[in-house]
């Protein structure tokens, strides 16, 4: 740093010192936004669970259920739709590069080839549309706080898509928050599964029955589970992204200070070294003058 | 009289747990009721209204669709909402059905006419819990 000018390292500081203000501000909102998005998680994971489990007894008391959302495994000849979850707002560390790059590679790399791919939060969008993948851009979903409201917009579309045989499978991609230390970008498959990723069904009542019949009840389950995945997705990835910010503005604050310190040594040393200039130049007048 | 355990759930909350001594709600098929030591069924529920009855008392609810499940007299609902009567906004509920209406009777496409149709319902419910009430 070639600043010897007081003033200049004092308005660099100031600077500085907002720029500090505003991160910690963004590192606050983030925080404190990430215990809510928790506390929806738990709050809706009783009534998934249980979606999934009478799913889970549906299938193990009626193999003869058919239904076009639980079946063999991905094949080669699917025509998969996929949702990547990105970013609106950046700010935020790795967390929409990250995405991005996983979600190139997920792409790409596999046998079957999606044949459209929709995105929340422009971030993402359009990065993935510079590198040439079907981006669906008439659909822009905001990234806000998750709702089921959202959820269900959502997935009213993917079902609409899967009715009109656009697609026959769909998968996710979003940033999955295992800790605030640990988030990783993952693919999930949402549809067809197999009849195993219910899970287990438990102690099961062979003499239960179902009204007003098993066809009708998995109809009801089958959008109901879709909501609630979508809704799991959403909650994981706004959250992943307050973490992300939390971290990045975390760094932010740090290496501000880290400047602050080292400025505020430079411009002591500036300060000082005028004062001894100034001192200097005094006592050599008065030499000057006593000659 | 008997009662049985009663938990309704929704995406949101979990909306009731307790005792109950009888709840009757729709299922696709037309309403039925459900009393203590019921048979083992699950059933598929139709955005209407429920009739709570626990401690003598009845209380109406508007709910979304969903399933029920009846277990060792252990009864679950998860349900895509409920909400009191009492906490409708009937206002909203009626603006809802109308809007609806109007728009069923533009006629656009088959889903849009299947998501009309919901809507109708839901706000159908809503109201007629609302008025279920001031009987």
């Amino acid at each position: 740093m070639s600043m010897n000018n007081t003033g200049e390292i004092k308005a660099r500081m100031k600077s500085i010192r907002q720029t500090v203000q505003i991160a910690n501000a963004q590192k606050l909102i983030a925080a404190s936004r990430i215990g809510k998005a928790q506390k929806m998680l738990a709050d809706s994971k009783p009534y998934h669970d249980n979606i999934r489990q009478t799913i889970a007894e549906l299938l193990a008391l009626h193999p003869e259920v058919l239904t076009p959302f639980v079946g063999d495994n991905w094949k080669t000849s699917l025509r998969p739709g996929f949702l990547v979850l990105s970013s609106d707002t950046g700010l935020a560390g790795g967390y929409n590069s990250n995405l991005v790059k996983f979600s190139e590679q997920e792409l790409t790399a596999n046998a079957y080839k999606p044949v459209t791919v929709l995105v929340q939060g422009h971030l993402g969008r359009d990065a993935l549309l510079r590198k040439g993948l079907p981006v669906d851009t008439t659909k822009q979903w905001r990234v806000s706080v998750p709702s089921m409201r959202d959820a269900g917009e959502i997935s009213k579309f993917i079902l609409s898509l899967f009715e009109n045989h656009t697609i026959d499978g769909f998968g996710i991609i979003y940033t999955k928050y295992y800790s605030a230390a640990k988030l990783e970008p993952v693919r999930e498959k949402l549809f067809p599964l197999p009849p195993e990723s219910f899970g287990d069904a438990g102690i099961i009542h062979s003499d239960v029955s179902f009204e007003p019949s098993p066809e009708a009840v998995m109809e009801m389950l089958i959008p109901k589970y879709i909501k609630g995945f979508i809704y799991g997705c959403l909650i994981h990835s706004w959250t992943s992204e307050l973490a992300s910010r939390v971290t990045a503005m975390d760094n932010a604050i740090r290496n501000g200070r880290e400047m602050l310190d080292k400025l505020n040594l430079a411009y002591n040393r500036a300060r000082q070294a005028a004062i001894t200039q100034e001192i200097t130049e005094i006592v050599a007048g008065a030499n000057a003058l006593a000659e | 009289m008997n009662t049985f355990k009663l938990k309704i759930r929704t995406p949101e909350r979990s909306a009731y747990e307790g005792d109950a001594e009888e709840i009757i709600f729709s299922t696709p098929e037309g309403r039925i009721g459900i009393m203590a030591n019921h048979m083992p069924i699950i059933t598929a529920v139709a955005e209407n209204t429920v009739e709570l009855k626990c401690d003598g008392v009845m209380r109406t609810a508007a709910i979304g669709q969903g399933i029920c499940k009846v277990f060792r007299n252990e009864v679950e609902f998860d349900v895509s909402s409920m909400e009191w009567a009492d906490e409708i906004d009937e206002v909203r509920a009626k603006e809802a059905y109308e809007r609806a209406a109007i728009r069923m009777k533009e006629q656009a496409d088959r889903l849009e006419h299947v998501r009309n149709q919901a809507s109708m319902a839901r706000a159908l419910a809503r109201l007629k819990a609302v008025n279920v009430q001031h009987l």
